[in-house]
């Protein structure tokens, strides 16, 4: 990522933020399997899969948030190791808390090298996020009134496990999709999401991409296998 | 490979523009609105027409401009307002904004001979008769045409799209070079086969 300065007609400086790299955020399932296939091809010494050799080439970042680290590291990483078929993914001999560890470096390990990147902890993203936490103004999605609505929303829908997750959603929203400008305001692109949660995709559908809301139709929402399809295309 | 390409001096990307608002005065007697020109300039840099004349992506630009094209909402964006204030255009008074608009306060005739030829004689010419074929062809398409035709040249999908907002055009073109050579290694598998228990699909 890189920042240019633009000094506007008034003497304002606006620092613009561009990518260098493609970014994507993820949700906790889908992050968890990805943390355990690269862990996994390390044990058993095959071939690593595709998505480390996107990150290593550092074109593609992956972006997600504490509260999916959290869940991820609490839940979601014993909850796989657990209901895996241990033998056939060939590590039938390896401790389950063995295997946790594993993971566990593997997570820091992509968190340390840049691969994986937590918004609230980005240093390229620090003025961003910053001038959120001070300027409401500058909120797009990530305001109260948007958290109020979502959480009676997400309690009618028995989805109230999510709450942190599509809280996350709304900051990474503002973090990663809108850019300041200096004679425009504020301009509000696309945020991409990839989850494999069928009932979070339909709630953001119904709730987050509708009409009222800001961030109206702006968040698009993929499963893991539509993610690496749209990829594909992409490059023939 | 990136060796080569070069990098319009002020003076050189003034007249690139000047040629592209002139020619497109003289062919469509119409002023240039902010969109069509920046998709022109995109055109005119980044692609090629094969025989069939479907424009297709260059591998590297075939020159770049002071300040770099990103990928936004609408395709590749470029900020051309800033840009021409940056390079003196109003200041020099021959490009003229009206509103949403672009235009040239002389003769369009006059302006782009006189951006044609300098361009030529600061050795631009290949870029400048495809500038000026650019033009011709697809100054005539309407902004939302150009817009998609855009998209369709960059493999601009709505989720890809979302991935590479606010990003370089040319970190982007990058990338896509990088991410191919991973997806054409037998290095890697993918393991949304090798563990379809995992990924499974979300439907």
């Amino acid at each position: 990522m890189r920042r240019s300065y633009t000094q506007t007609s008034s003497g304002e400086v606006i620092d613009c933020l561009v990518y260098r790299q493609l970014h994507v955020f993820m949700d906790t399932n889908i992050l968890v399997n990805i943390i355990y296939s690269i862990t996994l091809s390390r044990i058993k010494q095959s071939k690593p899969p595709r998505i480390l050799g996107m990150l290593e080439n550092k074109y593609l970042i992956i972006y997600t948030d504490s509260a999916v680290i959290n869940e991820l590291i609490n839940k979601a990483l014993p909850n796989v190791l657990n209901s895996v078929d241990r033998n056939r993914h060939g590590w039938g001999n390896v401790d389950v808390h063995d295997m946790l560890n594993l993971c566990h470096e593997t997570l820091k390990e992509l968190k340390k090298k840049g691969y994986v990147r937590v918004i609230e902890d980005d240093k390229a993203l620090r003025k961003q996020y910053n001038a959120l936490l001070r300027r409401r103004g500058r909120r797009i999605c990530w305001r109260d009134e948007i958290k109020d609505e979502i959480k009676r929303k997400v309690s009618s829908e028995s989805l109230s496990e999510d709450l942190e997750v599509l809280y996350s959603l709304l900051l990474a929203y503002d973090v990663l999709a809108t850019v300041p400008r200096s004679n425009v305001g504020i301009t509000r692109g696309p945020l991409p999401f990839v989850t494999d949660d069928k009932k979070l995709r339909d709630f953001i559908q119904k709730y987050l991409v509708c009409s009222k809301c800001p961030c109206s139709e702006l968040i698009y929402v993929r499963n893991y296998e539509e993610f690496k399809d749209e990829i594909k295309k992409m490059l023939s | 490979m990136s060796s080569v390409i070069p990098k319009l001096g002020g003076g050189q990307a003034l007249n690139l523009i000047k040629l592209i608002i002139s020619r497109y005065m003289m062919r469509y007697n119409r002023s240039i609105s902010t969109e069509v020109l920046v998709k022109l300039l995109f055109l005119t840099l980044y692609t090629d027409t094969d025989k069939d004349n479907t424009p297709r992506l260059l591998d590297a630009p075939r020159a770049r401009l002071p300040v770099e094209f990103r990928i936004y909402l609408k395709g590749p964006f470029l900020p051309i307002d800033e840009l021409l204030k940056k390079l003196g255009a109003y200041d020099e008074g021959i490009i003229v904004k009206a509103g949403d608009k672009y235009l040239v306060r002389n003769s369009p005739n006059k302006v782009f001979e006189n951006a044609y030829s300098e361009l030529v004689e600061g050795g631009l010419k290949d870029l400048t008769d495809y500038a000026v074929r650019v033009v011709d062809e697809y100054g005539k398409y309407r902004e939302d045409s150009l817009i998609e035709l855009s998209m369709k040249i960059l493999r601009l999908s709505p989720i890809i799209k979302a991935m590479a907002f606010n990003m370089s055009l040319d970190a982007y073109i990058e990338a896509r070079r990088a991410l191919r050579k991973v997806f054409e290694s037998n290095e890697y598998v993918d393991e949304e086969e090798l563990y379809p228990d995992l990924f499974r699909r979300g439907d």
